[in-house]
């Protein structure tokens, strides 16, 4: 899917990033090439303005392309017609960690039946959220390698579970989406033992972009976070939550039960919800704040929404890397 | 606090469990949710758990507080100083079975029937555990049931076993009565079933105050008086008199005079009137025609009596109360009247008109003419003063005495008992030989307000009697003559009585002295002859008075006698003349014996027969109904609460009328009750709604959202699978 006109009939690009889209693709391949080609295509606005990506080579001119990338120099010099095309002239070594623990088996988007998702979602006809955290992984992972970076991969829950060496090689891509395409695991997140395990396979410095519900006690995160700081990493983290987790639009009393053995408890939602909206709030702005204070990027992701966003966030931080600046 | 329905309250305090029971269910049935965030959620139910464990015990207190006053409502709770314990309640009926209940309505059914009938009903409604006593004001007032009973069925038994008496209704005893057993643990409540005819009512008699217990109010309820117009016609009395001796011709006549009353409606009509018995051959009848207002009406017979006497009836048709529809009276044989003159013998007998005594004066009065037929009429015997006792007053009619100041002392108590059981004696005074005061002990043994002087004293100038004579039953026969007979009369010694009611003087002197004075003792009368009927002290013997005066004074004295020894239900018993007498049967009840002069008041009518020890009939005597109970005028409901009002404030209530009914303006607590279940309702609903929405905020918080949050345009062209 290489059609990136802005002015196809019938489609738009918002659709092309929308879960209910990329779920009827049932090959990763497919939708993380959708993904990418819908963000590079500049359909979805990035949040980062004024981005600039170094000029790499030339192509020649052919009717309909767009003029703003002529370049007049050669034009001049050789009367011809040539587009300049970019590339970063700083290769980054991307980390990609997924979270694969029971939480991010939530999710209340329901789904035609063979949309796709992981085969676990398919069978309950639901959207969750691991899902939409592969698709942003799998997308990720298929932009960084397009722009000729190092890519690896972990799925991580109470440790890392399954893990892609970084790599750029033609291989890399298929053992990402063979990784992408595992369940998640009964167990809870243990996030200081997964930084700990990663930064042992890691040396160099790297942009780690951590894809998670990150429904941990906070002081773990920070724990972890400030482990990668120490040795000069830089982090992303992508908060993925569920539409109803934000929301908590519920109104019927009933027992919640714990995806991670946190037992049950009874509750009217309609009774709580102003008081779980409060914690909520303030645990998201906990962990805005501690990552922001390291001088990481946070980003806060609707699985009922676009994946764009998050694709957009990575450019948009690979261009400032590849200039020598910090975010912040 | 008691309630008119316990069960509804109980039923309210365990309605009360119910949303409890739907709230424990309906947690068990909802179907876990998995949720991811449950930290967060876990904490927020921690922030939450303390203030949604008080809003849930608060929406539950409420929900139950609301069922229970609910119960409490539809039970009618009762407040105030009558607070007692459930069960602790209690009615005393007084139900009217005096004669006015006799009154027979237009169903057939008697009066008395009919509030037997709605007592039944009113018994059936109590609830259990609510005694009730009753009360029959009939004349004579008693207890039926006096002990209360929680046994509603035997009450019922009891009541319906019940007749019409023939006494007067006192409904001011039955209430004294009620009042008696007042003070008692719990609810006190009084109900008369009644119709309050005038024959209901006693207006010189007001009922009683009634106090609860510890002072506190009583429920008190009334039959609403009837507004059934009727007319009833009574025998209200029967006299006998013999004839006069002057009109007396063979044979023994008897004069009877009856009364008959009227009271209700008055239109004309006409009643026949019939004289019978055992004490003559025959019937006699007589019409009678009502005029319309008419409401007494006499008539006479003049009849025959038999040698023995026995009973005379008179009856007249039966009318809508039968119970006073005859009369009896027992009349006397024809056997002379016996007269016994109790003065010393003369030794020397003298005819002397100057030397004759009192006595002798009297006994030439009975016996003016020396005529067989009048000796067979009266029989004089004489016996000295000293040896006098009570076998000499067996049979005798009247005593003379002549010389009181030598009766034995102790003869006093002998004499008043033969009075009271309806001799007359007649008592001269004696002359300057006065042995002993003997007027005092005498007057204080009959109970007599005279004062008499110890000696007589002369008067002059002397006087006469008076022209104008008070009004006597004695001298009824003699009021036209007294005019003409009495100014020639001349008194020239007397022995001066004060302190003489008004009532008591026969004859006066043209003073204003009393000169002959009658007074009612028991059955009986006594006569007193201020002047002694002696030439010394008066030419009253020689004088054409003497002779009808001595006369009247037998022939009137002992009709008047006669008069009160007849029973009357509800107010006397029958007089036992004969000493004789060991046992008697009253009407209505079994053989009693009889010690003393005073048997029980009977509840009956009929004749009274009287045995000696060897189980021989020695007297009869009769018991007529109170005519004075047979008054059917009507009586407005204002009148009757009038009445009433001195024992406290009544409630009037119709036939339909139950227990809850009686209840009063306490049970109006309900209609409190019922708007604070309402007012609860709401306060429910409101509470209920600020708790879920979280109190009183104006807007919902939207929660948090993503940086992937969808645009409109987005939600619209997607379209959702779900």
């Amino acid at each position: 899917m290489t059609d990136s006109n802005p002015g196809s009939a019938g489609m738009r690009a918002e659709q092309y990033l929308a879960p209910e889209t990329i779920g009827q693709l049932t090959s990763f391949e497919f939708r993380a090439r959708m993904i990418a080609e819908g963000v590079m295509s500049g359909m979805h606005r990035s949040p980062y303005q004024g981005l600039a990506v170094e000029f790499a080579e030339h192509r020649q001119y052919v009717s309909g392309d767009d003029l703003k990338h002529l370049d007049w120099k050669v034009y001049g010099r050789s009367d011809k017609l040539y587009l300049k095309q970019y590339q970063q002239e700083t290769n980054l070594d991307v980390v990609i960690l997924v979270d694969a623990s029971a939480s991010m088996r939530f999710g209340t988007l329901k789904v035609k039946q063979g949309w796709g998702g992981t085969d676990a979602s398919s069978r309950i006809n639901t959207w969750t959220k691991f899902d939409h955290a592969t698709a942003i992984g799998a997308a990720l992972c298929y932009l960084a390698l397009q722009q000729r970076d190092r890519v690896g991969l972990s799925m991580f829950s109470d440790g890392i579970q399954a893990q892609v060496k970084r790599s750029n090689a033609k291989t890399t891509w298929r053992n990402i989406v063979r990784t992408l395409a595992t369940e998640t695991v009964d167990s809870t997140t243990d996030f200081k033992k997964v930084v700990e395990q990663t930064l042992a396979t890691v040396s160099n410095r790297s942009l780690f972009v951590i894809v998670s519900d990150f429904l941990v006690p906070t002081e773990t995160v920070r724990a972890g976070l400030a482990r990668l700081r120490h040795r000069r990493h830089d982090v992303m983290l992508m908060q993925v939550l569920d539409r109803q987790e934000l929301q908590f639009n519920l109104d019927e009393p009933a027992p919640f039960e714990g995806l991670e053995g946190e037992g049950r408890v009874n509750i009217d939602p309609r009774v709580i919800r102003e008081d779980y909206l409060s914690a909520l709030t303030n645990h998201c702005n906990t962990l805005e704040k501690t990552a922001r204070s390291l001088g990481f990027d946070y980003l806060r992701l609707d699985s009922h929404g676009s994946v764009g966003p998050a694709l957009a966030a990575l450019l948009g931080r690979r261009a400032l890397l590849s200039r020598g600046g910090r975010a912040g | 606090m008691t309630f008119v329905t316990t069960s509804l309250a109980i039923a309210g305090v365990i309605a009360a469990a119910i949303p409890i029971l739907i709230h424990i269910l309906l947690r068990r049935r909802r179907k876990p949710m998995q949720w991811a965030a449950m930290s967060l959620l876990i904490e927020a139910a921690r922030r939450h758990r303390r203030k949604a464990r008080l809003e849930q015990i608060i929406l539950l207190t409420v929900r139950a507080v609301m069922l229970i006053l609910l119960g409490a409502a539809l039970a009618q709770p009762l407040f105030g100083d009558r607070v007692g314990v459930v069960g602790l309640r209690t009615t005393h009926i007084i139900l009217d079975d005096g004669i006015i209940s006799g009154l027979i309505e237009a169903d057939g059914r008697t009066s008395f029937e009919r509030q037997v009938a709605e007592a039944a009903t009113f018994i059936d409604s109590l609830p259990s555990g609510e005694q009730v006593s009753v009360i029959l004001a009939g004349a004579p007032v008693r207890f039926l049931i006096e002990s209360p009973t929680t046994d509603h069925r035997s009450a019922i038994r009891a009541i319906e076993t019940l007749q019409s008496r023939e006494g007067a209704t006192d409904l001011a005893s039955a209430l004294e009565l009620a009042d008696t057993t007042l003070d008692r643990e719990g609810v006190q409540g009084v109900r008369i079933f009644s119709d309050f005819r005038r024959g209901s009512i006693d207006d010189r008699r007001r009922p009683p105050v009634l106090h609860g217990p510890a002072g506190s109010p009583i429920e008190l309820t009334a039959s609403m008086p009837i507004d059934e117009p009727a007319t009833n016609i009574q025998v209200i009395s029967i006299k006998t008199a013999r004839s006069p001796l002057s009109t007396m011709g063979t044979g023994d006549l008897l004069l009877v005079e009856v009364k008959l009353r009227r009271t209700g409606l008055t239109p004309a009509m006409v009643s026949n009137v019939r004289l019978e018995g055992d004490a003559m051959s025959g019937v006699e009848t007589r019409k009678v025609e009502w005029s319309p207002g008419r409401t007494e009406i006499q008539v006479d017979f003049q009849v025959r009596v038999d040698t023995d006497g026995g009973v005379l009836e008179v009856v007249i048709d039966p009318d809508a109360l039968p119970l006073d529809d005859q009369r009896f009276v027992m009349v006397d044989g024809r056997e002379p009247t016996r007269v016994l003159l109790v003065d010393r013998d003369e030794l020397a007998g003298s005819t002397r008109l100057d030397r004759l005594r009192g006595t002798d004066w009297f006994e030439r009065a009975l016996l003016p003419f020396p005529d067989a037929a009048i000796a067979e009429a009266i029989t004089i015997d004489r016996v000295d003063p000293a040896t006098i006792n009570d076998r000499d007053l067996e049979g005798t009619s009247m005593v003379v005495i002549g010389r009181p100041d030598l009766l034995p002392l102790e003869f006093n108590s002998t004499l008043t008992n033969w009075i009271r059981r309806g001799g007359i004696a007649v008592v001269l005074p004696p002359g300057e030989l006065t042995i002993r005061p003997w007027a005092s002990p005498l007057l204080e043994e009959l109970n007599l307000p005279w004062s008499v002087s110890l000696e007589p004293s002369r008067v002059d100038p002397p006087r006469s009697l008076s022209a104008e004579q008070p009004s006597s039953a004695l001298t009824t026969l003699l009021d036209a003559e007294l005019v003409e007979l009495a100014p020639s009369v001349r008194i020239d010694q007397r022995l001066p009585v004060t302190d003489v009611p008004d009532g008591d003087v026969v004859l006066l002197d043209d003073q204003g002295d009393p000169v002959v004075l009658d007074a009612p003792i028991g059955a009986g009368r006594i006569v007193f002859f201020a002047v002694n009927p002696e030439l010394e002290w008066t030419d009253l013997p020689v004088r054409p008075l003497m002779v009808p005066l001595v006369q009247e004074i037998v022939r009137q004295g002992s009709a008047l006698s006669k008069r009160d020894i007849d029973g009357v239900v509800g107010i006397r018993p029958p007089m036992v003349r004969q000493s004789s007498v060991a046992t008697v049967t009253l009407p209505g009840s079994a053989s009693q014996a009889v010690t003393g002069t005073e048997l029980q008041i009977p509840d009956r009518t009929g004749v009274v027969e009287g045995y000696d020890l060897g189980g021989n009939l020695v007297e009869r005597m009769v018991v007529n109904p109170d005519t004075d109970g047979g008054f059917v005028d009507l009586l407005a409901q204002d009148a009757v609460a009038a009445w009433l009002e001195s024992s406290g404030s009544w409630q009037f209530t119709g036939p339909d009328a139950v227990v809850v009914e009686q209840v009063d303006e306490r049970s109006n607590m309900a209609v409190i009750l019922i708007a604070i279940v309402l007012f609860l309702a709401f306060l429910e609903t409101l509470l209920a709604r600020w708790f879920t929405r979280g109190g009183l905020r104006s807007s919902r918080s939207a929660g948090l959202t993503g940086a992937n949050a969808d645009s409109e345009q987005d939600r619209f062209g997607r379209g959702a699978a779900a």
